[in-house]
Formats: C-alpha cells, sequence, structure tokens
C-alpha cells in the first residue's frame, strides 16, 4: 500500500535513510558519509516536511510495516538570473532491498507524479548516485533524461 | 597573461563573456530562458560575489582584456551528511576566442588553492550533460562523476 506519511512515520523514515545512505555508502564512500545524528536530523526535516503545502511524503507500507519512501517538493529551481521555474523535485526515494523487484519504487513515484501533476508543474526533476547503476536503469526506464552531471574533485592541501 | 581577483570594473566585460557562454548554452537547451535584463543582473549577482568572503572571484586578463573568470564558493553541506563543507564552482567562462590555452587550468588552480587554505577539502561541479567536452576538462582535472540530475516531463 502507498499511503501518505505521518508524523509516526518520521522516526521510521530517517531509519530507512540510514540504510539508503549506507547503501550508497557501498556505492561510493566518498560521496555520502553520515554525519553524527543524521537520521535523527533527517526525521526533524520529515516533519517540517509534513506541515509544507509545498512538499509530500510517502511511504510503502507492507503487513503494518513501512519498506520504503519517497520525498518531494514543489520549488522554483532557477536563480534570479532566469525567469522563474517551479517545478518538482523528488529529493530522496528508497525501498529496502528485500522488498525490490515489487514495482513499490514505480508506484511511489508514480504518485508522486500524480501530485506534482495536481499541483501544475510541468516536469520533476531529481539526482541519481552516478555509481548506482541500478538506480540510473530504473530512472531511465521511467523516461528521465540526463540534464547535468555533478562531477567533484580533491582540492590540494594547504600549505 | 595575470590571473588576479576580480574588481567591480571587470564586470562589464566578464558580464559579456558570461552572455556569450549562456546565449551558446540556451541554444542547445530550451529549458534555460533568460531574464530581459540578464547581464544587468548577473552584473549584481557578480558584485556580491566580490564582497562576499565566502565566494572567491578570480580573472585572467591580458593587455588589459578581461579573457576569463572563475568563481567558487564555500558552502555548506547536505544536512546529515558529510563533509559539512565543501567548494562549489558558481561560474566558469573563457572567452570562445581563447579556449584551448590553459586558461581554464590557470583560474581554476587559484581557485582551488584558495578553496583548501578556506577548509573546503574538495570542489563540486555541475556540467551541462550535452556538453562532453566539458565533463572530459572536469575529468583532467581529476574530477569524477557523482551524481547525475534527471528531468522527466509530467
Amino acid at each position: 500500500m502507498i499511503r501518505l506519511a505521518e508524523g509516526s512515520d518520521a522516526e521510521r523514515i530517517g531509519d530507512l535513510w540510514s540504510e539508503m545512505v549506507a547503501y550508497h555508502a557501498a556505492l561510493d564512500s566518498l560521496t555520502f558519509r553520515p554525519a553524527e545524528r543524521g537520521a535523527e536530523r533527517y526525521a526533524r526535516g520529515i516533519l517540517d516536511r509534513l506541515r509544507d503545502a509545498d512538499a509530500r511524503v510517502l511511504v510503502a507500507e507492507i503487513d503494518g510495516a513501512v519498506v520504503g519512501y519517497v520525498n518531494g517538493v514543489i520549488a522554483d529551481i532557477t536563480t534570479e538570473l532566469f525567469m522563474p521555474l517551479r517545478c518538482g523535485l523528488l529529493a530522496d526515494i528508497y525501498v529496502q532491498t528485500t522488498y525490490r523487484r515489487r514495482g513499490l519504487g514505480k508506484q511511489l513515484v508514480e504518485r508522486l507524479m500524480l501530485w506534482f501533476r495536481s499541483r501544475s508543474v510541468s516536469h520533476f526533476e531529481w539526482h541519481v548516485s552516478a555509481g548506482n547503476h541500478e538506480a540510473l536503469a530504473f530512472w531511465k526506464a521511467i523516461g528521465g533524461e540526463t540534464t547535468m552531471l555533478r562531477m567533484r574533485a580533491s582540492v590540494p592541501e594547504a600549505d | 597573461m595575470q590571473i588576479r581577483l576580480a574588481r567591480l570594473s571587470d564586470l562589464p566585460a566578464a558580464a559579456e563573456l558570461w552572455f556569450d557562454r549562456i546565449n551558446l548554452l540556451q541554444q542547445a537547451d530550451r529549458r534555460i530562458k533568460l531574464l530581459p535584463d540578464a547581464r544587468g543582473n548577473w552584473s549584481t549577482a557578480a558584485a556580491c560575489w566580490i564582497s562576499d568572503e565566502r565566494t572567491s572571484f578570480w580573472v585572467a586578463e591580458r593587455d588589459g582584456a578581461l579573457l576569463g573568470f572563475a568563481v567558487v564558493r564555500l558552502a555548506s553541506g547536505v544536512p546529515g551528511l558529510q563533509p559539512q563543507q565543501r567548494g562549489v564552482l558558481l561560474e566558469m567562462v573563457i572567452d570562445l576566442h581563447e579556449t584551448h590555452r590553459g586558461l581554464a587550468d590557470l583560474l581554476l588552480e587559484r581557485a582551488r588553492r584558495w578553496l583548501s587554505a578556506s577548509g573546503a577539502g574538495e570542489i563540486e561541479v555541475d556540467v551541462p550533460a550535452r556538453y562532453p567536452v566539458e565533463a572530459a576538462f572536469w575529468r583532467a582535472q581529476g574530477a569524477t562523476a557523482c551524481s547525475e540530475r534527471f528531468r522527466l516531463p509530467l
């Protein structure tokens, strides 16, 4: 079942966020390093999102357990130099490994897309870790187009 | 050739270089829609960059002519994730007649040194997916792709 997240889900969503970060750390240890009490801070952020009319958090529930979630928001993504453009942003999506390949991720995305459409935004955007080949394939199958590549380089240590 | 920090008097020439580049990007990407006074808006933002302690704005100049510039900013990390401070490239523009002459390398070297002295261990840049030349430049700088930004029309 896909449903709207409630305040009582925040802690569980924080735990799922921790799992997601650990999953990404295994893919790229330089990119994702959780800070101390990161899950707690994330859960607090989810509670803020639940009070925000421009945000939507959905969860996937199986047999009473929340096994996945998606966190989306509507925002103007341009700087002051460009014409304002409100679009959907998918901040995070995660489904526990055991529950993958059941279409839960797709259902979460489709429900979020319905909400984006109901808010009259023309498109939505999201970031995918370059090392997460499973996710890259998932998003390409859904029809996503890569627009930007985020690259990172080290800087020399100060003298 | 001189690499130095930007002054307010550099902004008219820098705005022209920026406008040339963004015009090219706009032709290839219909999502980019400039405001009527884009140059003026850019110059206002750029003036703030010059005075902002967390931003470093470097220009390349030869015989009094501005040939390119690079702007980097110290930014907070993602909430809950380390590092809590990183460098972000805001702009890097080279005069279209001066490309492939090592200007970008020189500008970037200064910017990286400033970031390092300011406590950032890495620099992040968003490269348009339709410009493989830019991605190649960054790979030559030792950069690796960390994420892809996707878009889907509704």
